[in-house]
């Protein structure tokens, strides 16, 4: 068999059936399957309409049809194509040279990339994660845009350079390459170069590491929060009016005694548990985490504070912020009058590790304070059960039946 | 081509060739079972390596459709689901369980079973001794036991998606307590079991490959053949065994102690648990002890992913640029300073684990010094493409393709290897979308790029260049469709391993992009459908290779078409001269082979084959550019081919006269 496979029409037939099977799956399989493709259109509409508030409809519009138009105009060309070099017997590449194309596509393919970065910029790069609500988050963010416009700037440059390079040096008749096996000062060149802008990097990296691990203490004493990861929840601790957490004990662990405090312990007298699944920090003063893990890993993930810390079991773990923004003002900032701070689980813990939510609520020391009054000191014995709804978050429906 | 050889070195050979081998093809038959079976053939071994490493990558391929879809319609019925994975998608909704092991699995696989033993095991075997100029490896017999034991391995690996518990699903990093404790995930019973029993077997191959690939680079290199001139490709499996030899016995003593931990009831990553109301009994050990020990192994992993595909594209790019790649020594110099620098970095993986900051200092310093020689490489590929004359195969795509990924996933590393930032992303789909760059895709378009550059010398038979167009330039497109829309989620704070977005307001706004994602996602893995069907029907069917379709410089190509046992009919070719000495001033065509001295030039050996279609390649016009198989006009019939050449050849001399 000379020509296994006739190119150009077996082209058009495979990939029309790729994209038809891949994309137009939820259009052309029937009721059923385009019911669950509207479901989740819906979804995600409401769900970006809550967050962003914009107009439902305009998102079904934009979002939604652009790629389902374009994928659309693309199979048809490949069918009418593939039919009609079907028809006629005529190859419609018959004259076009394969290098050339390959060459050209790399630039439409750099400047389809293009799109795709500026677009990504544009539509998405503006529902990641505001600026931090914390001091040290601030430093984080400054290393993180001294990164981005250092990478940022090595990535547009070499893309450029790889696309126009693919094309400009395609091989056409009567041209030469040109032996060109080293040159030792431009390879010094761009080793140093790199060598500068990762010192750039490092020396602020460095600085700002040290800072998120040595805590300023001395003005102000840090109100010590206990948390604990479990399969699948977070459990909370506050030190109550003395600012003392009571000991604990993994042997006093029970199903009455979730976190195992030790009730001989004075201080663990006035500690409580928050009674709902939010917890509350007053603003601009220093917070500890002290966290441990009774069973598998999980992650203390505090993204808005760009607190992310593992609960190992066995080994106790902390991480000391300041929380410099309170919900309120984030909700006028964000123009979202449902925003919430939200603590997540960062480390895969099991079956229901995407289901952990914790609602953080940052607020003036005086809401703080009332707040506080609220709240009942746990008496950590073997009589009292669990505080009632603190533990809503154990609907996790199919993740615990088996 | 061979008469050159002086007689010691005939002798030599000769010697070599009788201790390396139990005889030629010539002397005795082989049997259908010591043939393609239990061959001891590198070539038979590399294609065995290469078959068994494709369908695992199809597994774990459709494995990855499988969680997208999960991912894009959660909660979603999609009734195709429960008649594929049964009691694991009740209804069509894919249990969380199954999907956490889906994810494992794709990881384990790709990561392990692909690109690894998939990668590493297909070229090291077919090139080593090729492209040293050895008859085979320095252990034929150890070489076939390399393989049988990855196919065991791979044989348990997808036993174990069939337990009942379901397959092990703490994340191919199998942290425990997690992967320990079987009440806290049904897929830490039976299923992790046998993960680990898969991955010991693995390993096992694994060193076995390894130390014959080392044994045979460094004694069995033809005359001539000097370290300094190696293709970049041998030092690159060769540096990567070396880096696998030292660093894949860690992960052994890590799988046994946590064996001992979950049967033996030892406690070396274990203390204080409760769980399902009751305290396990272990004291003292400590998960980050895993951590430590897993990642002495894993950061040196993805480097041994990576550096087969960088020295793979190094050869494809110098070959199709017809251009010496740029920077041999430095690019030599690179791989040598990543490999040593990737094992003192593997903390940037737990700057958030509870490991002591001041260790994080020090990791931040040597991660980011990583990126030196990784930049260098990327600069030397451009330089290699600038003022090239390239010609695009299949196999050129992916290696610019290659480039452009391993450029977008290595920045992205210099977010998360800098500590205080790592602390925002670490675990979130930030990370996903660094590794799957620059590993992932980028290995993958390494790996595929060996493929169809070495398919010729692994079938004898040419791949269909239209499919390979079409099929890299889907996959080119899917990929960074798919990934490069990850970093967002992650910048907002998204983590990975995630079942559902639905719980969350910082996820639930992701939903849409995941669709797309998805559907990106979907189209890539049906594109290497397109792959499969172009490399069955090729490797059955295809035309016949010629023996140097490239017009390349290495030696593999000097070899014969059909395979030998040996390799070469007669003697081994010494080699005069480093790999890249394409479109050198003064040689009759654009390349001249490595087994072609100086005095071989002076005395005008013809050492072209007619049908290289080379545009003066028939020694008229000296120094000649180079067209080749590729460049060449496509659908024509081979005699249009010719006769344009004609056309065109006469036009040149009567236009001279
Ligand atoms: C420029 C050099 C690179 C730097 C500075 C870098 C840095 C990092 C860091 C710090 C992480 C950990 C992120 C986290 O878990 O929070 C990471 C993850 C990872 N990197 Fe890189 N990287 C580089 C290049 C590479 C290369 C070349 C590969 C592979 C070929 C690679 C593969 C991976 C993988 C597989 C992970 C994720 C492992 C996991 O958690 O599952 N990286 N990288
Ligand atoms: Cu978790
Ligand atoms: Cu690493």
């Amino acid at each position: 068999m000379q020509n296994v496979i006739k190119g150009y029409k077996w082209f058009a037939f495979i990939l029309v059936a790729v994209i038809i099977w891949g994309v137009g799956a939820p259009e052309l399989l029937g009721e059923e399957v385009r019911e669950i493709g509207k479901a989740a259109q819906e979804r995600m509409t409401q769900a970006i309409g809550e967050a962003k508030e914009i107009q439902p409809e305009q998102l079904n519009n934009l979002v939604a049809w652009i790629p389902k138009l374009v994928i659309l105009l693309i199979v048809l060309a490949f069918v009418l194509a593939g039919l009609a070099a079907k028809l006629v017997d005529f190859n419609p590449f018959r004259n076009v040279k394969a290098n050339t194309v390959n060459a050209s596509l790399m630039v439409v393919f750099g400047l389809l990339f293009g799109v795709l970065v500026v677009y990504e910029m544009i539509y998405h790069a503006p529902l990641t994660l505001p600026g931090a609500s914390s001091k040290h988050g601030r430093e984080i963010d400054i290393l993180y845009y001294i990164t981005l416009v250092i990478t940022g700037l090595v990535f547009v440059v070499m893309q450029i350079l790889i696309f126009t390079f693919a094309y400009r040096n395609r091989y056409r008749e009567g041209r030469q390459a040109l032996f060109y096996p080293e040159n030792h000062k431009l390879e010094l060149l761009w080793t140093i170069i790199p060598a500068v802008g990762l010192a750039c990097m490092i020396i602020p990296g460095l600085k700002f590491w040290y800072d998120i691990n040595h805590p300023d203490f001395s003005k102000e004493k840090p109100l010590t929060i206990e948390v604990v990861g479990e399969q699948f929840q977070w459990r909370f601790r506050y030190p109550g009016k003395d600012g003392k957490l009571g000991r604990h004990a993994f042997k006093l662990i029970s199903d009455t005694n979730p976190v195992g405090v030790d009730s001989s312990d004075v201080a663990s007298k006035d500690d409580f548990t928050p009674t709902q699944k939010e917890i509350h920090l007053p603003v601009n003063k220093p917070v500890l985490f002290q966290i441990r893990a009774k069973d598998v890993l999980h992650g203390v993930y505090l993204p808005h504070f760009r607190v992310n810390m593992y609960a190992v079991p066995g080994m106790p773990t902390q991480f000391a912020f300041i929380p410099e923004v309170t919900t309120e003002e984030m909700r006028v900032r964000l123009n979202n009058p449902n925003f919430n701070y939200e603590m997540l689980c960062s480390q895969l813990c099991g079956a229901a590790h995407y289901n952990m939510r914790v609602v953080v609520v940052v607020e003036s020391e005086e809401k703080y304070k009332k707040w506080l009054a609220s709240q009942q000191p746990e008496v950590p014995t073997n009589s009292i059960t669990e505080a009632k709804d603190r533990n809503n978050n154990t609907n996790i429906n199919n993740a615990t039946q088996l | 081509m061979i008469e050159h050889q002086s007689t010691s070195t005939a002798v030599a050979h000769a010697v070599e060739h009788h201790e390396g081998h139990h005889g030629h093809h010539e002397h005795h038959k082989e049997s259908f079972w010591t043939k393609y079976i239990f061959s001891q053939d590198h070539k038979m071994i590399a294609k065995q390596f290469l078959i068994t490493g494709m369908t695992m990558g199809f597994v774990g391929g459709i494995m990855s459709a499988l969680f997208r879809l999960q991912l894009a319609w959660p909660d979603t019925p999609i009734p195709f689901l429960e008649a594929l994975l049964g009691k694991w998608a009740k209804g069509g909704v894919m249990d969380p369980n199954f999907y956490m092991a889906l994810v494992t699995l794709h990881g384990t696989i790709m990561v392990f079973f692909v690109l690894t033993a998939g990668l590493s095991g297909t070229f090291s075997n077919l090139l080593i001794p090729l492209q040293c100029g050895a008859r085979d490896m320095a252990s034929p017999f150890i070489n076939m036991l390399s393989y049988w034991f990855f196919f065991l391995s791979s044989v348990v690996m997808t036993i174990s998606i069939f337990v009942e518990t379901g397959p092990a699903a703490p994340g191919w990093t199998i942290y425990p307590p997690l992967s320990a404790l079987e009440k806290a995930m049904p897929g830490s019973g039976l299923g992790m079991t046998l993960w680990l029993l898969s991955m010991t077997l693995f390993v096992i191959s694994s060193l076995m490959g390894s130390l014959n690939y080392i044994a045979t680079v460094l004694n069995m290199r033809t005359v001539g053949m000097k370290m300094l001139h190696l293709p970049l490709t041998i030092w690159a499996f060769f540096l990567t065994a070396i880096v696998g030899v030292l660093s894949f016995p860690v992960l052994v003593a890590a799988v046994i102690l946590l064996l001992f931990d979950r049967s033996l009831g030892t406690s070396f990553y274990l203390s204080e648990i409760y769980i399902a109301g009751q305290h396990l009994p272990n004291m003292g050990g400590s998960p980050v002890l895993f951590q430590h020990l897993f990642w002495f192994l894993g950061h040196p992993e993805v480097y041994i992913i990576l550096m087969p595909a960088l020295g793979i594209t190094s050869e494809v790019v110098a070959c199709n640029s017809r251009k010496p790649i740029f920077g041999y020594r430095a690019m030599i110099g690179s791989l040598l300073a990543i490999s040593i620098l990737s094992f003192i970095v593997w903390g940037h993986h737990m700057f958030v684990t509870g490991m002591n900051p001041f260790l994080g200092t020090i990791f931040i310093v040597v991660t980011l010094v990583i990126a030196i020689p990784s930049a260098v490489k990327a600069f030397n590929y451009l330089a290699t493409l600038w003022k090239g004359n390239i010609i695009y195969t299949p196999a050129m795509l992916f290696a610019v393709g290659m480039v452009s990924l391993f450029v977008s996933g290595g920045l992205t590393g210099l977010y998360l290897g800098n500590a205080p930032l790592d602390v925002v992303l670490h675990n979130t789909y930030f990370v996903v979308a660094h590794f799957h760059i620059v590993m992932g895709a980028s290995a993958i378009f390494g790996m595929f790029s060996g493929i169809y550059h070495w398919f010729p010398k692994l079938f004898g038979r040419m791949m269909n260049k239209q499919l390979g167009y079409i099929h890299f330039w889907l996959t080119f497109a899917s990929a960074y469709a798919t990934f490069f829309p990850m970093h967002f989620i992650g910048l907002a704070g998204v983590p990975r391993r995630y079942y559902a977005f639905t719980e969350f307001e910082l996820t639930k706004v992701w939903v849409d992009v995941n669709v797309f994602m998805t559907i990106a996602a979907i189209i890539g893995v049906a594109a290497q459908f397109i792959f499969l069907y172009n490399f069955i029907v090729s490797a059955l069917w295809g035309e016949r290779a010629p023996k140097n379709p490239w017009r390349s410089n290495t030696l593999e190509w000097t070899a014969p078409v059909e395979h030998l046992h040996g390799n070469w009919p007669g003697e081994i070719p010494a080699v005069y001269r480093w790999p890249y000495d394409y479109s050198k001033p003064g040689a009759p065509v654009d390349y001249i082979p490595q087994n072609i001295s100086d005095e071989d030039l002076a005395r005008g050996v013809r050492y072209w084959e007619d049908d290289d279609h080379t545009p003066g390649g028939d020694g008229t016009t000296s120094p000649a550019g180079g067209g080749g198989h590729y460049a060449e006009e496509e659908v024509r019939k081979p005699e249009a081919v010719h006769f344009k050449e004609e056309e065109s050849r006469q036009q040149k001399e009567d236009e001279r006269s």
